[in-house]
């Protein structure tokens, strides 16, 4: 149907072709690429740390709080999850006979490990954040 | 004004070339705001929806395919946001209905309206398309100006190939019932 009633004889589809196109303003263009510069002005995110480097920091931040889980020795006194969570790494580490490094051991209280906790976990989560946004102005 | 392929003009945009951008914007300026002119019938409002239009197509450049034509992406984008406005203000809806088929002297109206002056011609065709329905004038310049095919039309409106041909239908009589009803045969004496 489509063909023949472009090709064949229909005083409307002629008639409409002979009333031809409505232009819009001179300036349309112009005023189009203008809001599409004012648009990237402000959205424009150009980050110092790619994505990938955010990652590999990322990758450090939990390397290191991973280590201070598994390195840093229980305090006698203080007997928390972090500590006990240490303990059942060395044990895991002794059990699977790697030999343990020990490192001189900072006396980290309890206040201490929850911070520096907290501060891993905002630090991967504000990763996360960064790379998704990257990924959507992309 | 002689122009490349729309995809060459995609490729350098999508490569940083701004102006080629603006290139594929003069390319289609006119079938953009004329589709959207015969929806809303109103210029301003009709501007506005071909530049909104373009500049989602440009924010969403990168997940064009190549799928489908590239004015076929852009004149669904264009066909939605047109209906979107007018559901707004519930100008628009699509009536199926069939309707009174008229032959009365449909040669001779035909034969009064090819003798008249190209520019007066001209002037009551465009008087007839703004007094259409949306969903008739879209459907008719589509097909006829912008020659786009029925599976074309199929992807841009979202409608099924039966609901397309009965709009083609009721457009094509339509139009001719207004045209009739503005024709005034004295003119054809006039010349």
């Amino acid at each position: 149907m489509n063909k023949i009633d472009h090709e064949g004889f229909d005083p409307i589809g002629k008639w409409i072709l002979e009333a031809g196109l409505e232009s819009p303003k001179s300036d349309f263009q112009l005023r189009i690429m203008q809001r599409i510069a004012s648009k990237k002005e402000k959205h424009v995110y150009k980050p110092v740390i790619s994505p990938s480097g955010f990652r590999w920091i990322g990758f450090g931040l939990l390397s290191f709080f991973m280590g201070v889980l598994i390195f840093v020795p229980p305090s006698n006194t203080d007997q928390n999850f972090w500590n006990q969570l240490s303990a059942i790494f060395s044990i895991a580490i002794q059990y699977l006979q790697i030999k343990r490094e020990y490192i001189s051991p900072p006396d980290f209280g309890m206040i201490f490990n929850l911070s520096i906790s907290f501060f891993f976990l905002l630090g991967f989560g504000l990763v996360l954040l960064k790379s998704k946004n990257w990924r959507f102005e992309q | 004004m002689h122009f490349q392929e729309d995809q060459y003009y995609i490729d350098k945009t999508l490569d940083g070339d701004k102006d080629a951008f603006g290139k594929l914007i003069q390319k289609h300026e006119k079938y953009a705001y004329t589709l959207a002119l015969r929806i809303v019938k109103n210029p301003e409002e009709a501007e506005e929806i071909a530049q909104d239009s373009f500049l989602k197509v440009f924010q969403r450049l990168k997940s064009f395919e190549g799928k489908s034509k590239f004015s076929t992406w852009l004149f669904k984008i264009i066909y939605h946001e047109s209906i979107r406005r007018l559901r707004k203000t519930k100008q628009f809806h699509i009536s199926l209905d069939q309707i009174q088929e008229s032959e009365q002297n449909q040669a001779e109206f035909v034969d009064g309206m090819n003798s008249l002056l190209e520019k007066e011609r001209k002037e009551l065709i465009q008087n007839a398309l703004e007094k259409l329905k949306p969903s008739e004038a879209a459907i008719l310049t589509l097909f006829y100006l912008d020659e786009q095919s029925i599976k074309e039309i199929e992807q841009i409106t979202n409608l099924t190939e039966g609901n397309i041909k009965i709009l083609l239908h009721r457009g094509r009589k339509s139009m001719l019932g207004i045209l009739n009803k503005n024709f005034d045969p004295k003119m054809i004496n006039l010349l």
